[in-house]
């Protein structure tokens, strides 16, 4: 009662200085209606609300603390959830900038690194490049929003994953593209559950074609053991093209290809080599299925629509999407025998009505391939308001 | 072209120090020359160390030797320049707003034209670009043509072509055209704070249809 209290207090002042330190404090409502089809295929309706209550104290310019409260009620199972989904300190400067706490954790698209998490990141910048240092963990998040989840076991851990994180990415400048990266990134099970301890190196290189048309390329490798007899070999990437142009009414085109090789070998004893290549990252694969960047080859082609100021954004995507071997060994996904997962069409608009109002409605249609056992086509759609004082 | 004349006349045969003249105002625009603030004029000159502020819909242009700079609305920029018989180099300290320059090299003497932010430098070789900066956004370079390098405070520095963007970020990353392009169009990770465009709902969905199904499936009057 005492915090609701000193919250509505703060809300009132708005923005003012504490002490020597300065704050900015938000309350933000997002209630939406959710049209979509269950994992057995069943269409459904529910009421879905998201409440924000965050604060920001800035000890200096580049120096603040983040701390958002979060509930999110999801009316189908009447279920109402309390959470700390923000609590972080941020320090930057010309030459080291730090992130220490609960945030997101994240490089380039999220291939490998994109995750809400409890940890710690360092970016520097010295011998003419950037080095940025990952540590983080997913034990203490809240089984809501801990996205560490792989193996169907994994699902069943009552407090969701429990995985610690350790990578460097070293990026330099020019070398005739705009940048060129390189990942190592390793990740430990510390649950009891079947271990999945992979190993990531990987190479990034992002350029400019014309001004108006970029690139960007990952290729990725994967090694390590799986449940501690057994070994992985397994490799991931992707290519994509970026094209923008207008200044006023910007529009924009993306064609991207992207493919993580699966599991060839149906051995199940110790001692063998997987293929199957899996990431912790919530790498884009639609808005519907949402697959995971595993055994998959995915081609997406879409656009975008920028007008009014930036103020309305419209994107429409078409996703493609396969299976690379039909043995999916670890995570046991598709019930059909077939290559084929299916195709998305997707799409969403937002539109900043004011600063502090924005409409949005987003949602896909999925029509199933034959790498299911049935060809009931799956949707949803997401419709609601973003309100902030 | 007619200012431009008389600014190097004035130079040459009375050797002046002056570094510009306001050529264009629009709005109300006022400049710090010495101690004392003052409302902008045509023909006015602007003179190293001069501070110059602009209002709402309001810009100023000032011609100087190499090429001219345009103060865009709601901007704070800080002329200098430092010239001997060998060089001349002119330089925008932007406090906050939008600048846009236009510079040639100087035949017979090294010359640059830098613009100064507090998260890094754009350094005009010789092209046109429009450099702005807010604390909230950092540096923000968009070349017009030519080319600019810039560069964030730790010395890092990218080449900017024609038609392309850049800059500094508020977190004082250096970032490219690629950056620009990638995070506009549509294909940055959607990882942030605002949870109209990060994951958190549609993750969020994911957990309740997928994790808390197996545990408690749909009550069948809730469903169409």
């Amino acid at each position: 009662m005492k915090i609701i209290i000193l919250l509505i207090l703060m809300t009132a002042m708005g923005s003012v200085p504490l002490y020597s330190l300065y704050y900015d404090f938000t309350l933000e409502d997002l209630p939406m209606m959710v049209l979509a089809t269950d994992v057995s295929n069943n269409s459904f309706y529910s009421f879905y609300n998201l409440a924000n209550a965050g604060v920001k104290i800035y000890a200096e310019d580049q120096a603040y603390l983040k701390f958002r409260l979060k509930d999110a009620y999801f009316d189908l199972y009447h279920t109402n959830s309390l959470y700390v989904d923000r609590l972080s300190l941020t320090y930057s400067s010309a030459d080291v900038s730090l992130l220490a706490g609960r945030d997101y954790y994240f490089e380039g698209d999220g291939i490998l690194i994109g995750n809400l998490a409890d940890g710690f990141k360092a970016s520097l910048n010295f011998l003419g490049m950037s080095e940025r240092f990952y540590l983080y963990y997913s034990g203490f998040l809240p089984v809501e929003i801990n996205q560490f989840d792989m193996t169907a076991s994994d699902l069943l851990l009552t407090n969701g994953p429990n995985r610690l994180f350790g990578g460097l990415i070293l990026e330099k400048d020019g070398l005739g593209v705009e940048s060129i990266g390189a990942t190592v990134l390793y990740s430990q099970d510390m649950s009891s559950n079947n271990s999945y301890d992979p190993l990531y190196v990987g190479l990034n290189a992002k350029t400019s074609i014309t001004a108006n048309l970029v690139s960007s390329c990952n290729i990725l490798g994967e090694f390590g053991n799986l449940s501690p007899t057994n070994s992985i070999q397994a490799f991931g990437g992707d290519i994509g093209f970026y094209y923008l142009a207008g200044s006023d009414v910007k529009y924009g085109f993306i064609l991207k290809f992207s493919a993580a090789t699966g599991n060839n070998n149906t051995n199940t004893n110790s001692g063998q080599t997987y293929g199957q290549f899996n990431t912790f990252g919530q790498y884009d694969t639609g808005v519907v299925l949402t697959p995971m960047f595993a055994n998959l080859v995915m081609a997406q082609a879409g656009a975008v629509l920028k007008a009014f100021k930036d103020h309305m954004t419209i994107n429409a995507n078409y996703y493609f999407l396969s299976r690379m071997t039909t043995n999916d060994s670890v995570n046991g996904f598709y019930d059909g025998s077939g290559y084929s997962i299916g195709d998305e069409i997707s799409g969403r608009i937002l539109y900043d009505i004011d600063p502090d109002f924005t409409i949005f409605i987003m949602g896909g249609y999925f029509i199933k391939g034959n790498a299911f056992s049935n060809e009931i086509p799956k949707y949803v759609i997401i419709g609601g308001v973003s309100i902030r004082i | 072209m007619k200012y431009a004349f008389i600014i190097l006349a004035a130079v040459f045969v009375f050797g002046l120090s002056y570094g510009g003249m306001v050529t264009e105002i629009s709005g109300k625009v006022d400049i710090l020359s010495g101690d004392k603030w003052q409302k902008a004029v045509l023909a006015m000159e602007v003179k190293t160390g001069d501070r110059i502020m602009t209002g709402m819909n309001s810009s100023i242009r000032v011609e100087t030797e190499g090429g001219f700079f345009e103060v865009k609305e709601l901007s704070m920029v800080t002329f200098s320049e430092a010239r001997t018989s060998s060089s001349h180099n002119q330089k925008l300290t932007l406090d906050t707003g939008k600048v846009r320059v236009r510079f040639s090299k100087i035949i017979g003497v090294q010359s640059s034209f830098k613009v100064q932010t507090p998260r890094g430098t754009a350094s005009v070789l010789g092209t046109e670009e429009e450099v702005g900066y807010s604390s909230l956004n950092g540096m923000s370079v968009y070349v017009i043509d030519g080319q600019v390098v810039a560069a964030n405070n730790n010395g890092n520095s990218l080449g900017i072509d024609r038609g392309g963007h850049g800059g500094v970020s508020a977190k004082f990353m250096l970032y490219g055209n690629f950056d620009y392009i990638y995070s506009e169009s549509g294909g940055n990770a959607p990882f942030g704070d605002n949870d109209t465009e990060n994951n958190t709902i549609k993750y969020g969905l994911r957990f309740y249809l997928n994790r808390l199904f197996y545990f408690q499936p749909i009550p069948e009057p809730e469903r169409l």
